[in-house]
Formats: structure tokens, C-alpha cells, sequence
């Protein structure tokens, strides 16, 4: 990776941590795993090294998996918090962590629309959680009130895996040959 | 497309996250796991459009004109990416079974930018004779992020013919002008009439006549020498028929018949085109000749020889010792009952719909087919020159066109050689012979020797050789009246 390029990965992960931090409850081994998961995605990066780089991470998104919890999403202030907080900071990491050597910026328009659509999908599924909800209470009403955390995680992952799937199936091209849909 | 060791870790992880925010009730996991999901979604979607994109011009060279067994040849590879996404992977360039790399390298592990060239080098030693061909560049993709790989084969075949040994070519060119196969000394027959002489009358006897000339009967008679006089004199034509069938292309132990037949050929060839005598070279099998030159003298006439030769199926190897014999047994069962067979797995469907087809038309065609309708066609542009027919074969899958031949040259007073490779002879060395074994080779030498006397009954010649047997053995043999 060019020095520019590792320059502007670190400073990337550094804004990441610091959002992270600044959502998290701040324990010494929270501290510890940002450290450790930042100094991996960091040196990873700069040595091209993508396992050390997947190991930050991890470690990463486990100490924010755990030191936040967001127990709905209906409401504007966690859903902005999850997304701002937790969701955009961890698409920064994941993007430093997994960006081929020295191309940080997406070099074809293909890849662009990709990282968008990416995006534009993370969103969807957590927002199907308040679109479902405003269908349901529409057809019934009763049924919103008893709303719990579990059903809300589970309508957020039944979306991700279909919209998983949908997108990553497989067509066949106009020549015969199995592509992925483009 | 295959997961990576990373892109598994990270949709495990996914799971599991997704699993733990059901569990505990917290909906930060399910975010983590979103997020996870989403980089694996799109470098799959990214991976797919590169896969489906790929764009790659591939040019090969096999800088050598003439490629040997056992010797390096150079290739020269260059791969242009054409797309405008770089290609990440490892590019291997198939190189045919029977090839070893000897220097250089066929692959390389490289991010191809776009637009940019790949140029790989490398010299391979083929280990065998015959057709061989580099089908094209295997490419381990990886995709930018490291979670998916995929085997992408890109298709661009490189044709190369392996002749034979370079030092059997060598001995061909050593031989030429040093060994002949008349006999020049008085009082000989040759063997093998390799001259066309018209007789014309008796004069007396002018120092400088050949010995060969000299009529020695007049001599008692008459007490002086007398000279036979010639009207026409000229080199009889020769054709050099290698049979190329399955029985010889079966490799059972070091040399393939096949192999052994080539040199031979290649080396007799050049000693009867050195002693100016018009040459050519006919490749069959048990359907058809495959390729041939016609008889010739001239700078020109062994480099087309050797081309023709170079077109001779190569050897197939016997996955072991067993099966070698049972396919032997078979091809001897075939060659017996005057029935074609060919066991060739890569051609072999195509083989047997070919021979399906013949022996349905004409059950009389299948008897050789390959050697007496080349034969045949030799013998009537001739236009009643007289011929010499050397035939270098097994007599396993040709016995039947071999004999059938034989009868013909009778007929049409043509002459004819056979050089027959003893089967047995080719196969491994036996260290333990159990009684079975004894009496198998015995009854194979039997019936080699019955075919060799119906042979020479049909007026051809016979000589029977091994894998020790040289070309310059076997001229030394057909000089001598070994035949």
C-alpha cells in the first residue's frame, strides 16, 4: 500500500474508533479491543496482510456489538445512534480492513455503484424493521404494541437473508454461461 | 465461486452475531451482522461482474521449429487484459501431460492491471513423440477483497508435433552416404531389388564394367568374360510404410513400437534417399493412411520425411503392468480373428464409429484397410514400374492388410519387405518367468514364425527385429541376404 493510501486508511479507522468510542460504554477492555482491533486493520493494511486486517475487525465489531445495546429501532434517537454510531463507523472498518493494497478509492464505476448499493442494502434492512412495523399496525393494530427486541432482530434478518440471496443468485447469461446477475 | 478462509470467517461470524442478538435481546449484533453481510454481498456481486467480464487476449509462441523428445523447447506467453477491471490470481499456462518444466516459469501470481500485459517464459521438455497441445491458461482468481476465489480456464490452444529422440535424427543424418543397402561385391545377390534393369544383350567384357554385370555362366562356357548389357537402368521406388495402429502405439514398458518404428523409418529413409534412390514415407492405421509423401531424391525429400514422421500418432501409456497385458491379449484377440479394435481413449468413441461405419458397408475394407488401399493406389500410379514396398508393422492390428499386400505385390510383381517388431521382445523384462509365461512367449514366437513363412511364401522379404535392433543392423542385414 502507497504511503498516501495507508495514511488515509489509518486516519479513516482512527475517525472510525473514535465514533465507536464515543456510542460505546467505555470499559478497559473496551478500550483494549479498539486498540488492538485498530492497530490490526491498520498494520494489516499497511503490510497487505488482509488476515490481521479481518482479525482487527472482528475484534472490532465484537467490543461494539457489546459495548452498545439498542434494544429497538422504532425510535428515531436509537436508529440514528445505530446507524451513525455503529452501523456507518463499522462499513469505514470493513471497507480499510478489506480494500485491495493501494486502492482505497474504487478505481471503476462498477465498484462504485457496488459500494453504493452496498450502502443503499445495509439501509434497507434496517429500515424494513419500521416499514414492517407501519404495514403491521396498519392490518393489526394490536399486534404493534407487543412488539419485543427479538421480533424486530428477526424481522431485520429475514430481509437480510432475502435481499442476501436475491442479490447474490446466480442467472443464466444470453451464451448459456452461469453468471451472477449483474 | 468458493469462500475464502476470510469470507467464511466473516459470514460465520455474521451468523453468529445475528444468533446472539436474538438471544440476547440486542439489536447492536444484528447491526455488526449487517454490516458483515453487506461486504460479503458485495464482493460477490463484485467477483460475479469480473468473472463475467473477463476479457483476456492470449498469445503463444513455441519459439522452436522443431521440438524433440527429451529436449527443451521455449514457449513464450503473453496475456493482455482487455477489460478495465485489473485480474487478480494466479495465471498457470497448461502445459500437456507429457511436459515438465525445465526452466523458467509457467506461472505467475500477479494483479493484471487493465490494459497491461503478462508475459511469462518458460522452456518444457516433452518426454514423449507424438501430437501434443497446451489447451490453454488456468487462472486461480481471487477477487479484490479476498473472499472468493474461483478456477477460471481461458482457452487458447497451442498445437506442438514432438518428433522423435534428436539424437535418432542425428544417427538419420550419420547414416546418410555411410550405409547402403545393396550390396556392391561380386557374386551377391542383393536381397531386396532396389534397381529397375531392362535387359538388353551380351558383349565382351571392357575393363570397367561392374563385377555385378559380368556374366559368370559364359565364362566356363565360353572361357572369357562376357557383360551383361542393361537397356533402361533406374532406381526402383520405394515406399516406407509405418503402421501407426493401436497394437504398435501401446507403450508396455520403456519404448512404444511406435516410437521405435519412426526411427527406424526416419534412419532407412535417409539411407535409401542418399543412395539416390526416390523415397517415401506413408503413416497408417487400421482405417486409413494418415499421411504420406510420395517418393522423391533430393535435398528436400528426407526434410519431408522426417515432416511426415512428426505426424505419426504418439505412444499410449499402460497405466500398468496388468491392464497392459489384457489390452495386449485383446488387441491379439482382434488381430486374430481379423477384426479391427482400438482402445485409444481419446479418440476412441470416434475410432469406433468410424470402423462401425466401414465394417457395415464393406466387410472386405476392413481387412487393412489403411496399408493395402495405399498400396493400392501406389501400384496403379506406378503405371507398372516395379516397386519396393518396405513395411515397418507389428502384425498385430495390420496383420491382415500386411498380408493382404503381400499378395498383392506377388500379383503385380512388386517387391516387398516387412520389418516385424516382435511383440514380445518390446514388453517388460521378465526376472521370474512362471510356466505360463514361458509357453505364452513360446506360442507367440510359433506364430510369428508361421506368419513370417506365409509371408515369404507371398514373395516379400522378413526380417524380425527388437527394440535393440538399429537401422544400420537391419541395412547391414538386408545387404547381407538376411532376409
Amino acid at each position: 500500500m502507497s504511503e498516501r493510501s495507508w495514511i488515509l486508511a489509518t486516519t479513516l479507522v482512527i475517525i472510525a474508533i473514535v465514533d465507536l468510542a464515543l456510542f460505546s460504554t467505555i470499559t478497559i477492555l473496551t478500550v483494549l479491543a479498539y486498540v488492538i482491533g485498530a492497530l490490526g486493520i491498520a498494520l494489516g493494511s499497511r503490510y497487505s496482510y488482509r488476515n490481521a486486517s479481518v482479525l482487527g475487525l472482528l475484534i472490532t465489531g465484537t467490543a461494539a456489538a457489546a459495548s452498545m445495546n439498542f434494544t429497538t429501532v422504532l425510535d428515531m434517537g436509537p436508529l440514528l445512534a445505530a446507524i451513525s454510531g455503529l452501523m456507518i463507523p463499522m462499513f469505514v472498518l470493513a471497507w480499510a480492513a478489506l480494500a485491495p493494497s493501494g486502492d482505497m478509492i474504487p478505481s471503476t464505476p462498477h465498484a462504485r455503484r457496488g459500494i453504493t448499493l452496498s450502502v443503499v442494502f445495509a439501509g434497507v434492512v434496517i429500515a424494513s424493521e419500521p416499514v414492517a412495523t407501519f404495514f403491521l399496525s396498519l392490518l393489526l393494530p394490536s399486534l404493534t404494541t407487543r412488539f419485543t427486541t427479538v421480533s424486530e432482530v428477526a424481522i431485520m434478518l429475514v430481509v437480510l437473508t432475502a435481499s442476501g440471496i436475491f442479490l447474490t443468485r446466480a442467472r443464466k447469461a444470453p451464451g448459456g454461461r452461469e453468471t451472477a446477475e449483474q | 465461486m468458493r469462500s475464502t478462509t476470510i469470507g467464511t470467517a466473516l459470514l460465520s461470524v455474521s451468523i453468529v452475531f445475528a444468533f446472539i442478538g436474538v438471544l440476547y435481546s440486542n439489536i447492536s449484533y444484528a447491526v455488526v451482522s449487517i454490516v458483515f453481510v453487506s461486504c460479503y454481498v458485495f464482493a460477490h456481486r463484485e467477483f460475479s461482474y469480473e468473472l463475467a467480464s473477463t476479457d483476456l487476449q492470449i498469445e503463444r509462441q513455441i519459439l522452436d521449429d522443431m521440438v524433440f523428445a527429451n529436449e527443451p523447447v521455449a514457449v513464450a506467453v503473453e496475456v493482455l487484459n482487455r477489460h478495465s477491471t485489473t485480474i487478480r490470481g494466479t495465471f498457470i499456462d497448461q502445459i500437456p501431460e507429457d511436459c515438465t518444466v525445465a526452466a523458467g516459469s509457467n506461472r505467475a501470481t500477479i494483479a493484471l492491471p487493465p490494459r497491461s500485459i503478462l508475459k511469462l517464459s518458460y522452456t518444457m521438455v516433452p518426454s514423449k513423440r507424438g501430437p501434443h497441445s497446451i489447451k490453454g491458461m488456468t487462472i486461480e482468481r481471487t477477487d479484490a477483497y479476498g473472499l472468493f476465489t474461483e478456477h477460471q480456464v481461458i482457452e487458447q490452444k497451442s498445437d506442438l508435433t514432438v518428433h522423435t529422440q534428436k539424437a535418432s535424427l542425428d544417427t538419420a543424418k550419420k547414416m546418410a552416404g555411410r550405409e547402403h543397402l545393396e550390396f556392391s561385391g561380386m557374386g551377391r545377390n542383393p536381397a531386396v531389388v532396389l534397381r529397375e534393369l531392362e535387359f538388353d544383350g551380351i558383349r565382351d567384357y571392357v575393363p570397367g564394367d561392374r563385377p555385378r554385370d559380368i556374366h559368370w555362366k559364359m565364362l566356363s562356357k565360353l572361357g572369357k568374360l562376357m557383360t551383361k548389357t542393361y537397356r533402361k537402368e533406374g532406381a526402383v521406388q520405394t515406399m516406407v510404410f509405418v503402421d501407426c495402429s493401436s497394437s504398435m502405439r501401446l507403450k508396455t514398458h520403456r519404448i512404444a513400437k511406435v516410437d521405435h518404428a519412426v526411427d527406424l523409418s526416419m534412419q532407412l529413409s535417409n539411407v535409401l534417399i542418399s543412395s539416390y534412390h526416390p523415397t517415401g514415407v506413408a503413416v497408417f492405421d487400421e482405417v486409413r493412411v494418415i499421411d504420406k509423401v510420395a517418393p522423391g531424391l533430393g535435398r528436400r525429400q528426407f526434410e519431408k520425411v522426417v515432416k511426415i514422421l512428426r505426424s505419426a500418432p504418439g505412444a499410449m501409456d499402460v497405466a500398468d503392468r496388468r491392464s497392459g497385458t489384457e489390452e495386449l491379449k485383446d488387441t491379439r484377440a482382434v488381430a486374430s480373428a481379423g477384426a479391427i479394435s482400438a482402445s485409444d481413449s481419446g479418440k476412441g468413441e470416434e475410432f469406433l464409429t468410424t470402423l462401425q461405419g466401414l465394417s457395415a458397408s464393406k466387410a472386405r475394407s476392413r481387412l487393412g484397410y489403411g496399408l493395402d488401399g495405399g498400396i493400392k493406389e501406389l501400384i496403379a500410379a506406378g503405371r507398372g514400374k516395379e516397386q519396393l514396398f518396405i513395411v515397418v508393422t507389428d502384425l498385430m492390428s495390420s496383420r491382415n492388410a500386411v498380408l493382404l499386400s503381400a499378395k498383392l505385390c506377388k500379383a503385380t510383381n512388386n517387391r516387398m519387405l516387412v520389418v516385424g517388431m516382435f511383440d514380445d521382445w518390446y514388453g517388460p523384462d521378465l526376472q521370474e518367468l512362471d510356466t505360463g509365461t514361458i509357453e505364452r512367449m513360446y506360442g507367440d514366437l510359433g506364430d510369428s514364425i508361421k506368419l513370417e513363412g506365409s509371408i515369404r511364401g507371398m514373395g516379400a522379404s522378413f526380417i524380425r527385429v527388437g527394440p535393440a535392433d538399429t537401422a544400420a543392423g537391419i541395412a547391414r542385414a538386408i545387404r547381407r541376404g538376411r532376409t
